[in-house]
């Protein structure tokens, strides 16, 4: 028997099965009624703004109170009564300046602006280096189905340094009982910084051979760089190999029979487990943008499957 | 033109009154070119497998009596013709993906398997059924769109609103699993 009379036997199944699976006509797509948060395009030279007005208002009340503008008479009487009713320059900076933030790694030694716009905690909480071995399987939190955890498909790709991930993973890593708990995840990563750079001097069209042809190496070794990012910060993850059987003239192709493929648009997809700790204070690099699927059971893909 | 139901127009094919063709075409003509296409990816050819499905209704019945399952019966008759003309027809694009397909159903039944006679193939198709009924909804409605429908995994995904890999590594999984299940079940 070969796989055509296999085929024709799947043709034989039950009547319920035909029907209850068939697409009529005038049925249109089922679009996950998940709402996905998208991240807000994030503006570093707001943060920069903000600390000059915070600056200005200091220096302006600060001579204010020198040349006492407004009349004010006020005449110390002892040094714990200046330290407690007029602020220092500093102290008030350190109440407008944003909270540091967890520092991110970025391919250039230029300082960057806070990488997430998730909510992060205190760094010293975060438990970023437990491996892989010591993760309880009952610890693992999956999605209850698949559709909960995918950001719909009419979400335009993550710009670079961007996050998207669906509102019901945002919801549980949040919840306090939930941060030290595993969530089964999948990050498509995209953008290519060698990419994006060329593209942006050629265009509007540049034939994908040229490309792929030009940038395989560079595309490859990016890749591994954030790969190994990703895990030298203690993020359990993993590369997902393609199920693909057909060469994509658009992807790059690595690892033994060309398991994994790098989409030169599309990017690539990594798997694993991470703590609700970890997805609150997820460090991007800023060179890439980066979506996050909750996975089910289903469709999780753990790494002894590879 | 108003439609009447399944038992009436399997009485005029019993009866051989050429209507009962206008009638089905009426009633179910759209959703059996619809399946077509979904195999053929040719609006041309799905209607010429429309147009033979009828013919092949003509001749089954009778002896068949289809009265309550009329419709599954027109799916099974478009589904093998148009997956014919797939792998006969070298112009359709959609030849080399029912030769992938093959593969992968190949993967849960070992093609070493002789399954000769119309009565085992039943076995294994109930079996299959049995399989498939106690899976998942959304388990379920993905294997059969990707083979009994022979829909792609990228359609299947954009769909359902899953992505692609998820497809298929569920397809994987569940392939895995009715082999498992077969072998269980001593039809392997």
């Amino acid at each position: 028997m070969n796989g055509k009379d296999l085929l024709d036997i799947m043709g034989q199944v039950d009547d319920d099965l035909i029907l209850k699976t068939e697409v009529k006509p005038e049925d249109k797509a089922v679009i996950s009624p998940v709402p996905a948060r998208k991240a807000p395009v994030r503006r570093p030279w707001i943060g920069v703004v903000a600390g000059l007005c915070a600056a200005a208002v200091v220096c302006i009340g600060f001579a204010a109170w020198k040349t006492n503008w407004f009349g004010l008479v006020h005449e110390p009487t002892n040094t714990m009564d200046i330290s407690t009713t007029e602020p220092t320059p500093e102290s008030t900076m350190m109440t407008t300046t944003p909270p540091e933030s967890t520092a991110a790694w970025t391919p250039t030694p230029t300082p960057t602006p806070a990488p997430t716009e998730v909510t992060t905690l205190p760094e010293e909480s975060t438990d970023l280096t437990r491996p892989h071995q010591s993760i309880d399987p009952d610890q693992v939190l999956y999605a209850p189905d698949i559709k909960t955890g995918n950001v719909p498909d009419d979400f335009e790709s993550p710009a670079t340094d961007e996050i998207q991930m669906p509102a019901s993973l945002e919801e549980e890593f949040s919840k306090p009982e939930n941060r030290d708990k595993y969530f089964a995840v999948s990050i498509n990563i995209s953008h290519f910084a060698c990419v994006d750079e060329y593209l942006s001097g050629h265009k509007p069209y540049i034939p994908q051979e040229e490309l792929i042809e030009k940038f395989a190496d560079e595309i490859r070794t990016e890749a591994h760089e954030e790969i190994d990012r990703l895990t030298g910060l203690g993020y359990d993850i993993y590369l997902l190999p393609s199920y693909e059987n057909e060469k994509d003239p658009y992807c790059v192709f690595d690892g033994h029979e060309d398991q994994y493929r790098y989409h030169i648009y599309h990017g690539y997809t990594v798997s694993g487990y991470m703590t609700g700790e970890q997805l609150a204070s997820f460090r991007t690099n800023s060179a890439y943008g980066y979506r996050f699927t909750w996975d089910s059971k289903e469709t999780h893909i753990d790494k002894s499957e590879i | 033109m108003p439609t009447i139901d399944d038992n009436s127009i399997v009485d005029l094919y019993l009866q051989r009154d050429e209507s009962a063709i206008t009638q089905t075409s009426g009633k179910y003509g759209a959703r059996l070119r619809h399946i077509s296409y979904g195999i053929t990816s040719s609006h041309e050819t799905s209607e010429e497998c429309e147009n033979d499905t009828y013919m092949e209704a003509w001749k089954r019945i009778p002896p068949h009596e289809p009265r309550t399952y009329l419709l599954p019966f027109l799916i099974r008759i478009i589904r093998s013709i148009s997956i014919n003309r797939c792998v006969s027809d070298s112009r359709l694009k959609r030849k080399a993906e029912i030769s992938e397909l093959s593969a992968e159903m190949e993967q849960c039944i070992p093609s070493s398997l002789s399954v000769e006679k119309e009565l085992e193939a039943k076995l294994l198709a109930e079996a299959i059924s049995r399989f498939l009924h106690n899976q998942s909804e959304e388990k379920c409605t993905v294997f059969m769109r990707r083979y009994f429908y022979l829909d792609t995994a990228a359609s299947i995904a954009k769909r359902y609103g899953y992505k692609e890999s998820a497809v298929r590594m569920m397809l994987l999984r569940m392939r895995n699993d009715l082999r498992a299940y077969l072998e269980k079940e001593e039809i392997l």
